[in-house]
């Protein structure tokens, strides 16, 4: 083993991942070339080096963060349902020309679709075919 | 059986405790490779919350063929990078944004040359070297230095061969050998 097949062997060698027999050869060569012993003395020193960084802590608000950001995974089901009702609140403008009653206040949102009972579903198209019927 | 490919059952069952038990058995761990990864914490702590939300949409489909915390890694690896081409920061300083002017030059003129470089600075240094490398020597390194993995771990989590995790590991301690060398010299 001469210094120009060293390269990679030497990283290898310090992370304990040659086989017995590469460790053998590249062990003796180590002992008679001081060129190759400074290479990995020196990354031996960086490889410590590195270790001094400190380690950081999670926030203490992780787990809580993480399980406000799990929730609307929970609730995908409603989420497809919003968008069924989107759609059919879209097909009803389209065919039958509904509209909300211009200037009257409407509270109400997709958002009432998240407990999806029939009857909310109700309670909020009930005054939009009024307007359409009057 | 692996503890974890347990909890992951029970996660697949809708058990939040079990969640939460892998949340606090991996967190700590995974939010230093990420913070060393992009040398950011509060992104840090964003993209280890997104990792494990991954893992939680991902319980009922979870096949236990690699060690638990590999197939965790191969996850925090993608999203790291998938983020990293996302905000094209590739070439900028990956260090705390308020001392992002810091490079290695300038500490070294600060400091004289036998002294030794504050606790904070150093820490500084040796990130920004670390961000400084190419995306795959960073992971590589990474999860060598900090996390333990073996090479054929990494070539797994990387999805590559040993023999390439083997050149990546030795480019990298090339390169934070040539952007350290004046720091480990002094000490």
């Amino acid at each position: 083993m001469d210094c120009q097949d060293m390269g990679s062997k030497l990283s290898a060698f310090m992370d304990h991942e040659l086989t017995a027999e590469e460790e053998l050869r590249l062990k003796k060569h180590l002992e008679k070339c001081q060129k190759c012993m400074l290479e990995f003395e020196e990354m031996r020193a960086v490889w410590n080096l590195m270790g001094q960084i400190p380690a950081i802590e999670p926030s203490a608000d992780f787990w809580d963060t993480l399980h406000t950001k799990l929730v609307p995974q929970k609730e995908s089901p409603f989420t497809r349902l919003n968008k069924v009702a989107q759609s059919i609140w879209d097909t009803l403008k389209d065919l039958f020309g509904v509209r909300l009653k211009p200037g009257k206040a409407h509270t109400f949102s997709l958002d009432v679709f998240n407990d999806f009972p029939p009857e909310s579903f109700g309670r909020v198209l009930y005054p939009m075919f009024l307007d359409k019927v009057k | 059986m692996d503890s974890d490919v347990i909890l992951m059952q029970r996660i697949a069952h809708g058990d939040l405790l079990a969640f939460r038990r892998l949340v606090e058995r991996h967190q700590k761990g995974l939010l230093n490779f990420i913070y060393r990864f992009t040398g950011d914490r509060l992104w840090a702590e964003d993209i280890t919350q997104e990792v494990f939300l991954r893992v939680h949409k991902s319980a009922p489909y979870y096949k236990p063929k690699a060690k638990f915390s590999t197939w965790l890694f191969k996850i925090a690896t993608n999203l790291c990078l998938n983020e990293l081409r996302r905000k094209n920061l590739h070439n900028v300083s990956l260090t705390d944004p308020d001392h992002s002017e810091i490079t290695l030059g300038h500490l070294l003129e600060k400091s004289k040359p036998d002294s030794i470089l504050e606790t904070r600075e150093l820490s500084m240094a040796i990130l920004d070297a670390i961000g400084a490398l190419p995306e795959k020597q960073r992971v590589a390194f990474l999860l060598h230095r900090y996390e333990d993995k073996t090479y054929g771990q990494i070539s797994e989590i990387m999805g590559c061969t040993v023999a390439s995790v083997e050149s990546l590991l030795f480019r990298a301690k090339q390169n934070l050998r040539k952007r350290l060398n004046g720091i480990w010299r002094t000490e």
